[in-house]
């Protein structure tokens, strides 16, 4: 564990709640699913074309996201875990996409964080 | 790029299906705000895995940012293109099917539209449907341009999806969700800078329902003038535009009356006396089609002096039969729309009854056309020579716009009405210009005709038989024959009565301005042949009066003096060719 739970601890562990459900309602969202009709529906277009490029690169982009806020509710709930740990599974989750962090913690400036 | 047989088998309706399955991922994306709020970390909670587990949030917000923003984009853009597709293969599929029916064939792949059949042997059938088949080309060809606008429009934000370029913002899901229904939007596509009616129809039916209520909005003007829009819609463009016409020559009026002549030169402003006369053409057009039954279909402002105006009684787009009357010198909307329309409107009755006497049941409708700007018998035409009523300047630069309007009759119907041009004086000078051009007419009439621009009847693009003159008693204007040739010594064209016949109600025509009275025997024999009943006109059978035998006498002799005098300009030429010959021999 990093610097310690200063805070409520049911209060995190709400947080985690409300990121776990946000998983959830995510997990239900389809949308692989209908892209991929799309080359059925436009046969020889442009767009049958570039959706197979999307289909390779984007599609799953929900379903990893959804995954990379389980596991930080699943963190946040288990109120113990080491945080340094988890941002860099969830970095990891999401792919080159993760934008970068808008100022440098302290743990990027220990030179723990890439 | 598709081919016409890929467009076809296009599924607008599996892409709107797909388009509303990415509008129900956007709404379940965008309620997660609730969610993403309530699992923000609490404030009071600090150390190294507070700021950790912020930094994540953070991620994971602005990453579903994004997120929010590229669904929504892929919402709105496929949507879109559901409807830009389903528009334009609905669009080549009728012009597959109307060519395919009419023994057309069309090229799976190209588009090409080829015609097997032997040509018809009469020249304006052969034209009429070669006519028809550029005019399906066209519209394929438009047909295809729209979907592959539509496509293009697709493939572009697929491309942006796919390459990370959407930013959803730091605000709310709501938002970014706005971001990307902006991003997911496309440009319509524009309208064909040629102006052909088959192409520019091509093009209104490849526009999404949405598109076309813009463009009808947007830019009344245009649409309410383009040959190639379906008439309902002009006339609501037109009707839409009218009001802004009078408020934007009203305030140029303003502008105009402040300003000295050199300032308007400078600025290309109309005087005072043409925007006052404009405006009240505009007053007389907005009255005369408030009358119902009406339809404006077309309204053009541009002109030199006045307003010009095409107004239809009865229904253009679906009327069995179609009359085009052009009327001649000295009309304009503010002095003449009142009586013009009352005799559209004889003659629409006439024809109705024509039709009721024949024991049919069909429709018709008849067109008044103010749709050139007739030259006037006042000192400012008289001295312009662009536009003296005794040359045929004017007529020939009204023609192509005129043959346009009435190709867009044809074009924009599923099947064509018997479509007649009655051309009354100047109208009819004006009418023998548009009939060199391909049009769709399938009959003429020339009322008080001085000449159509013609010598021969076959210059006239008409099914043959189907050109008709109509001169009264006491007309000298149509015993001229200044434009061409007198019509009543053309071979071809049939001479149609003018006196009185009791047995029927008609009185008789005298003069040159009677030709369109009600109960006469000109209207009937007009409305005879608009109401495609030939066999119903009353021939004249009186033969040239003495003025025609006068006149045409003095034409032949002028020809054969022409053709002496020719000859002897030839000889003579021969001549000194030969003797400069013999000189430049004995010279060597």
């Amino acid at each position: 564990m990093g610097g310690g739970i200063q805070a409520d601890p049911g209060a995190i562990v709400r947080s985690g709640q409300a990121m776990l459900a946000a998983s959830d309602t995510a997990d239900r969202v389809e949308v692989a699913t209908h892209l991929s009709l799309l080359s059925m529906a436009l046969p020889g277009s442009l767009s049958a074309t570039a959706v197979d490029r999307l289909q390779q690169e984007w599609c799953d982009t929900v379903d990893r996201w959804a995954e990379a806020v389980r596991r930080h509710g699943v963190a946040l709930g288990a109120g113990g875990v080491d945080y340094t740990c988890v941002e860099t599974d969830v970095r990891r989750a999401l792919g080159g996409r993760s934008p970068s962090p808008p100022t440098p913690g302290p743990l990027q400036k220990r030179g723990v964080l890439e | 790029m598709s081919t016409v047989a890929e467009v076809l088998a296009w599924q607008p309706a599996l892409l709107e299906q797909i388009g509303d399955g990415m509008v129900g991922a956007r709404r379940q994306l965008v309620g997660l705000e609730d969610e993403l709020a309530a699992g923000r970390p609490p404030s009071d909670w600090e150390g190294d895995d507070a700021t950790a587990a912020r930094r994540t949030h953070r991620l994971l917000t602005v990453r579903l940012h994004d997120l929010v923003a590229e669904v929504s984009a892929l919402a709105r853009s496929i949507g879109v293109a559901a409807a830009g597709v389903e528009a334009a293969r609905r669009s080549v599929t009728h012009a597959v099917s109307q060519a395919e029916g009419a023994g057309f064939f069309v090229d799976p792949a190209s588009g090409a539209v080829l015609d097997p059949a032997v040509a018809p042997p009469d020249p304006a059938l052969a034209d009429d449907r070669a006519r028809l088949r550029e005019e399906l080309a066209a519209r394929i060809e438009e047909g295809m341009r729209a979907a592959h606008h539509s496509d293009a429009a697709l493939a572009r934000v697929l491309g942006l999806v796919a390459s990370s370029l959407l930013d959803g913002g730091n605000d709310s899901l709501a938002d970014a969700a706005a971001r990307g229904r902006s991003a997911g939007r496309r440009d319509s596509l524009p309208m064909p800078s040629t102006g052909d009616p088959g192409r520019v129809h091509g093009w209104w039916k490849g526009l999404s329902p949405g598109e076309r209520r813009r463009f009808l909005r947007d830019f009344p003007e245009l649409i309410g003038n383009a040959d190639g829009i379906p008439m309902a819609r002009r006339d609501e463009a037109n009707r839409r535009f009218l009001p802004l016409a009078l408020d934007r020559l009203r305030d140029q009026l303003r502008r105009s009356e402040s300003m000295n002549d050199f300032e308007r030169i400078v600025v290309q402003m109309p005087s005072p006396k043409v925007l006052r006369t404009k405006i009240a053409d505009l007053e007389a057009i907005r009255d005369a089609v408030r009358q119902p039954g009406t339809a404006l279909l077309s309204l053009g402002i541009r002109g030199k002096r006045f307003v010009t105006a095409d107004i239809a009684v009865g229904n253009v787009h679906r009327a069995d039969t179609v009359t085009h009357s052009v009327h001649g010198v000295g009309t304009r909307p503010a002095t003449r729309v009142d009586d013009k329309m009352r005799a559209a409107r004889d003659l629409l009755a006439q024809k109705q009854q024509i039709s009721e006497q024949a024991g049919e049941e069909r429709t018709h409708a008849v067109i008044m056309s103010m749709g050139y700007e007739a030259p006037q018998l006042d000192l400012t035409d008289l001295t312009d020579e662009e536009r003296q009523f005794f040359r045929d300047t004017v007529a020939k630069d009204a023609a192509p716009g005129m043959a346009d309007f009435l190709t867009s009759i044809d074009t924009t119907r599923r099947s064509d009405p018997h479509l007649t041009l009655d051309g009354h004086s100047y109208g009819s000078v004006v009418s023998g210009e548009v009939l060199k051009h391909d049009t769709g007419i399938d009959a003429f009439v020339a009322s008080g005709a001085p000449g159509v621009g013609v010598d021969d009847v076959t210059e006239l693009k008409v099914p043959r038989g189907n050109v008709h003159n109509i001169e009264a008693k006491g007309d000298h204007i149509a015993d001229l024959g200044y434009f061409g040739r007198d019509l009543t010594y053309l071979e071809g064209v049939r001479q149609l009565d003018t006196t009185a016949h009791p047995e029927l109600g008609l009185s008789a025509n005298e003069g040159h301005t009677s030709y369109h009275d009600r109960d006469t025997t000109s209207l009937y024999n007009i409305a005879a042949v608009g109401a495609d009943h030939p066999d119903l006109a009353i021939d004249d059978t009186r033969g040239p009066d003495l003025a025609d035998r006068g006149r045409e006498g003095v034409r032949r002799v002028v020809e054969t003096t022409r053709g002496a005098v020719a000859e002897a300009r030839d000889f003579v030429d021969d001549r000194i060719a030969d003797g400069l010959r013999l000189l430049d021999h004995v010279r060597r």
